[in-house]
């Protein structure tokens, strides 16, 4: 099972967000810290953690972090 | 399931060429702010590649890497009886670039020349084509020959304006691998693999049947992934090669030591094509093969296409595998196609000389 709080923790930590703690609704694309860098490390630490590839193309229609946390959780 | 046994041919010996010019990753002008370009090089792991200024094609570093292999295997003109050129950088639309080589040097007419038009997946995918041909004794000594270029469809000024606008990650490199049939010789096992539906991933839309040259193919655009680049130039989608990557490429080596009875211990080095360090340190974690046995070439040379393997061979581990010793080795090349492609094989007295550099 996947933990929300924990998938968030470390999503602060890819986008290196320090000063404020991160929501299931954030819509990530949005984040000034987001980038195509930061995507890439999302994907391998998805991999990492939790054992799950999730294609490009299913990717792209998540829109906020809940929505990837629901994408793995599906995928385990 | 489309494998090969190849127990009839050995690898002689394995050059590269590259240009001499070198451009330093940091000190270019398309990053927006320094931070930005030491961001992109930690996570890219390229800080400088080779490139010319228009003044070579692929085939002319290749043809150097031949002519140096032929001269230390004292292999003649006339010995040769094949020669592949495995490029996405030909010198014409038409003819192949394998035919402009053969006569360039001085190649005998009964001998089989054409090219292959791959890219990452090329070292074990021409290794597939050139060994299986040779298994019928048919064809003794064979020159692969494989590598990029990019395009030269500018002057020099134009391609300085290029290196200003566009990150850069692609080196230049040029080729050969000799093989000669050899019964009995050490075992080699190949996989190649496909996935077409992923075409775009890695794509130059403009300039051939499917989107014609027009007007404005030479102009920069910003597409949706945010990188500059004319429709001339190779664009990437990044996010679907780096799935592609982690997903594909840990199975294919997992799948070609199950096949031939070896575990990570039992292999001397891991070669992969050299696309970019988070996607290759992604596959070499995920299967567990340690740093030393997995050298990498792209921090000083960039991404070089098909190239990538060969060139890491001569530029790393050069003096190790010119030791005498056996060295077993899986490399595995994988990207635009999307193909990939791995092969088993053991190298022994194979003939290695330095890096051959080119005004």
């Amino acid at each position: 099972m996947i933990d929300q709080n924990q998938f968030l923790a470390q999503m602060q930590e890819i986008l290196e967000i320090e000063d404020r703690t991160l929501s299931p609704d954030e819509k990530f694309r949005e984040l000034p810290e987001w980038s195509s860098l930061a995507y890439l490390s999302t994907i391998a630490m998805i991999d990492d953690e939790y054992n799950v590839i999730i294609s490009a193309a299913d990717f792209r229609e998540l829109q906020t972090l809940g929505d990837i946390v629901r994408a793995i959780s599906e995928r385990q | 399931m489309a494998t090969q046994h190849i127990q009839n041919v050995t690898v002689r010996g394995i050059a590269s060429a590259v240009p001499k010019r070198i451009l330093e990753v940091r000190d270019s002008k398309s990053f927006p702010s320094v931070e930005e370009a030491e961001k992109f090089i930690a996570a890219v792991g390229v800080e400088r590649v080779r490139r010319h200024l228009g003044t070579m094609c692929c085939s002319d570093m290749c043809q150097a890497s031949a002519e140096k292999l032929m001269v230390e295997l004292d292999w003649k003109p006339e010995d040769i009886d094949m020669l592949i050129f495995l490029s996405q950088s030909m010198d014409y639309i038409l003819p192949a670039t394998a035919c402009v080589l053969h006569g360039k040097m001085g190649l005998r007419k009964d001998c089989a020349c054409f090219d292959i038009g791959l890219g990452c997946s090329g070292w074990p995918y021409g290794l597939s084509v050139a060994c299986g041909m040779m298994q019928s004794g048919g064809f003794r000594r064979v020159l692969l020959l494989m590598g990029d270029a990019k395009d030269n469809l500018s002057t020099p000024e134009k391609i300085l304006e290029a290196e200003a606008k566009v990150i850069p990650l692609f080196g230049a490199a040029g080729t050969a691998t000799a093989l000669e049939y050899d019964s009995p010789a050490a075992p080699m096992m190949i996989d190649t693999c496909t996935d077409g539906t992923g075409y775009e991933a890695i794509i130059r839309r403009e300039g051939a049947g499917r989107h014609p040259f027009k007007e404005d193919s030479l102009e920069y655009v910003v597409d949706e992934f945010g990188q500059t680049h004319r429709r001339i130039d190779t664009t990437m989608d990044g996010a679907a090669v780096f799935v592609f990557g982690i997903s594909q490429v840990p199975r294919a080596v997992k799948g070609m030591l199950q096949r031939t009875g070896q575990s990570v211990d039992d292999v001397d080095y891991f070669l992969f094509h050299q696309a970019n360090l988070m996607m290759n340190e992604q596959i070499r974690k995920k299967c567990k093969i340690p740093l030393e046995k997995c050298p990498y070439s792209l921090r000083d040379f960039g991404n070089n296409s098909s190239a990538s393997i060969p060139l890491t061979m001569v530029t790393q581990i050069r003096e190790q595998l010119t030791n005498g010793a056996p060295h077993k080795i899986i490399a595995c090349g994988f990207g635009v196609g999307l193909s990939w492609g791995t092969v088993s094989l053991t190298l022994q007295n194979c003939l290695i000389p330095p890096l051959i550099e080119m005004e």
